[in-house]
């Protein structure tokens, strides 16, 4: 089964297109990496993906169902992080996460010791009874994905999730996405850092001015890098969206 | 709809409003003008033919409707609440609930500081819990589709623009329940005893009749707007 189905997903505003018309499947089980250029489209799929965005035209299936019909099931089996926030400021962190267990279901009791499990592993224990708006942004990211997590999704779609997060805890949930993924759940992810997505993703594609450019298994790409066609992802992303670009310099430079 | 999620989103709903200085200072309005009142000499007179009770309870049911009773006020919150899993009954839910705890506690305010200052007035406090009754459930009803219509944000560079809808609306719907409160005043005067009772118990469920219809019409439209929604707060 397909965890995510894109079917002819368009989005317009006014006079400019920001995704046009593609079709995209992500099975389960599958660390699917996306990547493109800054206004690519891929905040715009991703806002579209959980509901936060209108599609102009298409249809969004998440575990078969139509994101835009069904209220609830596909929610209760996805984690979501994005690129804005996604959580209520005036609460403190432990207040927050609570919460969020609650609304997915788990028991009173297996969602505070989650709590403390995830605020731990976050290395937020120290704040967890400050409010969020206090916490630094690298915080921020760190409780929204903490968030993600507490109900063991089958799929979580993240949004630049490393973004302002140090080493040790990058490295830390890069582990763990992988134990999720090796028991059966799925990934969807967006980063800019494509070494991450080389280490991690088993499928990438690639969209560039709304358009799906690139799409193929991490096998595959390897074996092109090991033809020597390109030294790794990041000259196969550049080759792909900034043709003739790389040598570009600021003139006061050169 | 499942009640644990309502009393979760309740619960949170409390919290959260007690941190939000919109809400404490909202909180102070109806206490703010009973002391300017009693400043100024009020006492027991009556203004545009209400007696001051009754009158505070009225601006106290326009406070609930535009700082209480926005159906997600805040974008953050809105986009939470459309990634995770319940009904939007149970959140429009949630939401009444608390608009009903925050007036009745102001209610409790305005009534002990009456009490103790030896203005309190039983008739006029019944007539002002029979008038509560019976425009309380209607109000919020309407409160809910207004907030679906005219999405209020509380986004500082947005309250200008949204003035005249936030005000226009509850203030409209309160002038028309005050209205149908008068006549029904004026009409309950007239009979007698058994059937002034009757008439209100009639009214009462009337007036929940009405709530319930409005609520499913809200559930229905929060789905359809929620992008114009997010669009706008």
């Amino acid at each position: 089964m397909n965890a995510i189905e894109l079917i002819n997903l368009r989005k317009e505003f006014k006079d400019v297109v920001a995704v046009k018309n593609i079709n995209l499947s992500v099975k389960e089980g599958t660390f699917f990496g996306f990547l493109g250029p800054n206004g690519a489209g891929k905040t715009v799929t991703i806002k579209m993906m959980v509901g936060l965005l209108k599609p102009t035209s298409g249809q969004i299936d998440l575990f078969g169902f139509d994101v835009d019909k069904d209220e609830i099931e596909h929610k209760r089996k996805t984690g979501i992080v994005l690129d804005e926030p996604l959580f209520f400021e005036k609460l403190t962190g432990k207040e927050y996460l609570h919460f969020v267990g609650r609304m997915y279901d788990l028991d009173k009791k297996i969602a505070e010791s989650r709590t403390k499990e995830l605020l731990e592993f976050f290395e937020l224990q120290d704040k967890r009874n400050k409010f969020i708006e206090t916490y630094s942004a690298g915080m921020k990211r760190k409780i929204s994905l903490a968030a993600a997590l507490i109900h063991n999704p089958d799929l979580l779609i993240l949004d630049e999730p490393f973004e302002g997060i140090d080493a040790v805890s990058s490295k830390l949930i890069r582990n763990n996405l992988e134990l999720m993924v090796k028991k059966g759940a799925s990934v969807f992810l967006t980063s800019h850092i494509l070494e991450i997505i080389e280490k991690l993703c088993s499928e990438i594609a690639i969209i560039n001015l709304g358009e799906i450019i690139f799409k193929s298994t991490a096998e595959k790409i390897r074996d092109e890098v090991s033809k020597e066609k390109y030294s790794g992802l990041e000259e196969l992303f550049l080759s792909l969206v900034a043709t003739g670009r790389e040598k570009e310099s600021l003139s006061w430079l050169v | 709809m499942n009640k644990d999620k309502v009393g979760i989103l309740y619960l949170r709903e409390i919290k959260y409003s007690l941190r939000d200085n919109s809400l404490r200072i909202s909180f102070l309005i109806p206490i703010l003008i009973t002391a300017l009142f009693l400043i100024g000499g009020g006492g027991k007179r009556l203004i545009f033919g209400l007696n001051i009770f009754h009158l505070l309870i009225i601006i106290l049911l326009i406070d609930a409707e535009i700082y209480v009773n926005q159906f997600c006020s805040i974008k953050e919150e809105l986009r939470i609440y459309l990634v995770l899993p319940f009904s939007r009954l149970s959140l429009i839910i949630s939401k009444n609930l608390f608009s009903l705890s925050f007036i009745l506690l102001q209610f409790l305010v305005i009534t002990s500081t009456f009490l103790a200052l030896g203005l309190f007035e039983t008739k006029a406090f019944v007539k002002t819990i029979i008038y509560f009754l019976l425009t309380f459930p209607v109000l919020i009803g309407f409160g809910n589709l207004i907030s679906i219509y005219l999405p209020r944000g509380f986004i500082e560079e947005r309250k200008k623009q949204a003035f005249f809808s936030s005000f226009f609306f509850p203030v409209l719907s309160l002038i028309i329940s005050s209205g149908l409160y008068s006549i029904f005043s004026i009409f309950s005067s007239k009979i007698n005893d058994l059937s002034r009772l009757l008439l209100i118990f009639s009214l009462l469920i009337l007036s929940l009749g009405i709530y319930y219809f409005l609520l499913k019409l809200a559930v229905g439209l929060v789905w359809k707007k929620r992008f114009y929604i997010l669009e706008k707060i």
